[in-house]
């Protein structure tokens, strides 16, 4: 079930209704809704990997009891090795087992050696790449003794399958969600009412945005052989904004759909295209992947504390593994090493941190040159990046690349751009103006007339432009 | 909504307050789905069909919604089971069930199904499985640009298999309400005040319907709008936009400049065939076109070197496979003049009777196309002088068996 479908929008306001008229002294009871809820919503795609949610819960589940029940580190580190033997097992076949057929058959064919691989071509069920990483957070945080482990399974089951974020995040921590689910939940209208707004913002960033630069975006990869240096440029910047808006469109809706049932997901995007080095970028795109790659592999290597060679290693290993958690394709790898590649000069320098906690132009209603021109740069650099995500192969990408820098700009005719440059452009501005805020419709403090101009304006804007047959969310496909 | 509430509010009020916002563009859609309610352009597809097959002599045409011709099509063939089913492209759409007399009623134009090839393949796939009945008889309708070494194979509504009628979901409605909304104030007021079926005159269902253009219960299309215009000037006009003849001139859409002919697509073509041959006989038409249009085509470099290929063998290699073709480039073969066309490519009623009277006489003794009685049809064309239709449509009206 997709958010942008007919059957969400019928979806969400019965199990709204539902979970809020149970008896909300007791959370069990919202729980098991929240359960039943999420499988439907899950099976609505197919219902035939429901197994795999239930077997990895049950999984973990056994797991952190196991680990609240053993005091032997032995026991405990061969629990934990179970949990991660399952759950990156599961995405290791899943997503990666033809990949790494096809490159040892790459590989041989090199060395003239003849292999034909057995492919499975396996469906790659929705979300594993997310709901792993999840119940992954679980059995970590058990086996550190961050959280203890909950005996609870239908709250378990709610955590692992929380509808809202089960299939393209954010990737929630077992420390921070599944309390949440083990104590009462009031109703909190101002929040829900935030919450509604957002699930709009989202709608109009994936419907009106995404959805409308896309075909733009496919004609410009597609055929940029016999276009100039322009269309490239343009396309290359369209894309920016649709996986933007396509991904972060999602995370608003998941952030929104959440907290009408009383629930609090980490921010996931924080307005990273206002970045102004790579090291700020990383703080705001795709948080709770970053986040999770930092505290799950790269501390465990030893982070920051490590000397600076096995620092480097780190940060490396957890960009080159960022980008490849994304696809089976190299093009994805080499998407993270050059932010990789880029990072590691900002750490080198200690100048990694320099804008945490800040937002560009703060207090102001434009940079200032020299921030601008940082903003800019970094945009160019995640743009060249961008290429290679977008890219079918590397030879596609090398190949993009080479026209979109050596062919004349202006030559061809860039009109049918315009309208899908407007809409980058109101968005953009939009959430410009709105940086110091989680969303771009946080508006709770406006007036009434403005607060209701603007949702209908925003419904028409859906209605009248916005792409009303359901195209699927691009990182359904990681 | 206010953000005087307070926190403790329930969330019932929430629900109240969506459903007061809600209100309003809700009655916006309504007041916009309505009168293409009334126009009929909002009626399921199977509701059409229903009413179609019980004899209702409905002309049917959808705008603002999706005409989805593989759903109203694909849902006549099912419910007919006819012996005979015409497929293609809207070049095949002027074959009437009453050209197939006596097994008129036997017979259905399912003209609009296939855009391309893979819509053929698609349509032989979907016979394998029993999801299509397979008839007697298939006329095969295949279009010169199907078979270039660049034709676009993207999968269209056939080949996706797509069978949701759009007026069965909300976003359907929102998309329809959207093209009514800009569709501006004559047409709504068209749509508003549209004329309710009286059971005996061609019926209109669906906006585009009310212009006198829509499908007829046989399957074929009436283009109602140019008979009007050809009524009062007498004259061919290659009426659509860009003009056909223009675009083989300036070698755009169709006539795209192609390499040459696709001998795999030709390979393909004639293996779909051979599947629908597994299960029924299949003849194969090869639509002419006006002559000012194949006059060009055979004179435009990147245009004429296709052309002259594409006739010269696509229909040896089919009838090599053993299948009966009607291939001409124009309706000189039965000595017809360009008014006999509604467009460059679009051949009339009188020219795809003679099309019908050539697959006739080639097929073979035992065939099922052989029942169709040619005296009939002869009558048929000399019943009236018109040059584009020759079956009056106000007494054709096909009733389901």
């Amino acid at each position: 079930m997709q958010f942008n479908s007919l059957a969400f929008a019928v979806f969400l306001p019965v199990v709204f209704v539902l979970y809020w008229m149970a008896d909300r002294k007791r959370p069990d009871a919202q729980n098991a809704i929240v359960v039943i809820a999420s499988y439907v919503f899950y099976g609505w795609w197919d219902s035939r990997f429901l197994a795999l949610i239930v077997a990895s819960t049950a999984a973990d589940y056994c797991v952190g009891l196991g680990l609240g029940r053993a005091s032997k580190k032995r026991t405990r580190q061969l629990l934990l090795g179970l949990s991660l033997a399952c759950n990156l097992g599961l995405l290791g076949f899943f997503k990666y087992y033809d990949f790494f057929l096809l490159s040892a058959q790459s590989a041989l064919d090199a060395f003239g050696i003849q292999y034909v691989p057995q492919l499975l071509r396996v469906i790659l069920p929705v979300g594993i790449s997310f709901y792993t990483f999840q119940t992954l957070s679980y059995s970590i945080d058990v086996y550190r003794k961050q959280i203890e482990p909950t005996r609870d399974f239908v709250a378990f089951a709610a955590y692992v399958s929380f509808f809202p974020q089960l299939v393209a995040g954010p990737i929630e921590r077992a420390h921070s969600l599944l309390p949440q689910f083990l104590v009462r939940r009031t109703f909190d209208v101002e929040k829900a009412k935030d919450g509604l707004r957002q699930i709009a913002w989202g709608l109009v960033k994936k419907m009106v945005v995404a959805d409308r630069v896309a075909a733009s975006v496919d004609h410009v990869f597609a055929n940029y052989a016999s276009l100039d240096g322009g269309h490239a440029a343009i396309g290359t910047f369209l894309f920016a904004v649709q996986i933007y808006c396509d991904f972060s469109g999602y995370s608003d809706i998941a952030i929104g759909t959440s907290r009408l049932l009383g629930f609090d997901l980490m921010r996931n995007f924080a307005y990273p295209y206002f970045s102004r080095d790579i090291s700020e970028f990383w703080s705001r795109w795709h948080i709770s992947l970053s986040g999770w790659f930092r505290d799950y592999l790269y501390i465990p290597l030893g982070g920051g504390r490590a000397g600076r060679w096995s620092r480097l290693r780190n940060v490396m290993a957890v960009f080159l593994l960022s980008g490849f958690w994304h696809g089976a394709n190299w093009t994805f790898v080499i998407w993270g090493l050059i932010h990789g590649l880029a990072y590691i000069p900002l750490v080198l320098l200690g100048r990694h941190r320099r804008y945490k906690g800040s937002v560009a132009a703060e207090g102001r209603l434009l940079p200032r040159p020299a921030e601008a021109f940082a903003m800019l740069r970094t945009f160019a650099l995640v743009l060249v990046a961008w290429v290679f995500f977008r890219a079918d192969s590397l030879a596609h990408a090398f190949d993009f690349l080479s026209h979109a820098l050596s062919r004349p700009w202006g030559a061809g005719d860039t009109g049918r751009y315009a309208a899908p440059l407007l809409v980058s452009a109101i968005m953009l501005t939009a959430e410009w103006a709105q940086r110091a805020h989680p969303h771009a419709l946080a508006i709770a403090g406006w007036p009434g007339w403005a607060r209701r101009a603007t949702y209908y304006g925003v419904v028409l804007g859906i209605v009248a432009i916005g792409n009303l047959q359901h195209v699927q969310f691009i990182y359904f496909q990681f | 909504m206010s953000s005087s509430s307070t926190s403790s509010s329930s969330p019932w009020q929430l629900l109240v307050a969506v459903a007061r916002f809600a209100a309003l563009p809700g009655l916006l859609l309504a007041a916009l789905v309505l009168p293409m309610w009334w126009c009929g352009d909002a009626l399921p597809i199977a509701t059409v069909v229903d009413r179609q097959l019980g004899g209702e002599p409905i002309l049917y045409g959808r705008k603002y919604y999706g005409q989805q011709l593989n759903v109203y099509k694909s849902q006549h063939l099912r419910r007919r089971k006819p012996t005979i089913a015409i497929v293609g492209s809207s070049r095949v759409m002027q074959f009437r069930a009453k050209m197939f007399a006596p097994i008129d009623e036997e017979t259905y134009n399912a003209g609009g199904l296939l855009q391309g090839l893979a819509d053929l393949e698609a349509l032989a796939t979907l016979v394998e499985q029993g999801n299509v009945p397979a008839p007697k008889v298939w006329i095969a309708g295949i279009d010169f640009w199907w078979l270039k070494q660049n034709a676009d194979d993207r999968p269209t509504w056939l080949s996706a298999h797509d069978e949701r009628d759009e007026v069965m979901h909300g976003a359907g409605h929102l998309l329809a309400a959207r093209r009514f909304a800009l569709a501006g104030p004559a047409e709504w007021k068209s749509a508003m005040f549209a004329s309710r079926c009286d059971g005996v005159k061609l019926c209109p269902v669906g906006a585009y319907a009310l212009t006198g253009d829509g499908f007829r219960a046989d399957g074929s299309w009436r283009y109602g709008q140019f008979l009007e215009e050809f009524g009062r000037t007498r004259t061919y006009r290659d009426r659509e936009t860009p003009p056909i003849e223009e675009r083989a001139r300036h070698r755009t859409r169709q006539f795209a400049p192609a390499p040459g002919l696709d001998s795999a697509r030709v390979a393909r073509l004639g293996a779909a065939l051979e599947r629908l041959k597994a299960r029924s006989e299949v003849f194969v038409v090869l639509p002419p076109h006006a002559s000012p249009v194949a006059a060009v085509a055979r004179q435009t470099d990147g245009v004429s070197a296709y052309w002259d290929e594409y006739y010269a063998e696509v229909p040896e290699v089919l009838r090599a496979q053993g299948f009966t073709v009607s291939a001409h480039e124009t309706a000189a073969f039965c000595e017809m003049a360009d008014e006999a066309f509604f467009d460059g490519m679009h051949p009339g009623e009188r020219v795809i009777s003679h099309v019908l009277e050539e697959l006739h006489m080639q097929a073979p003794a035992e065939s099922a196309l052989r029942t169709v009685d040619l005296e009939g049809l002869a009558m048929l064309r000399a019943s009236t002088d018109h040059p584009l239709v020759i079956v009056d449509d106000e007494a054709a009206s096909a009733r389901a068996p």
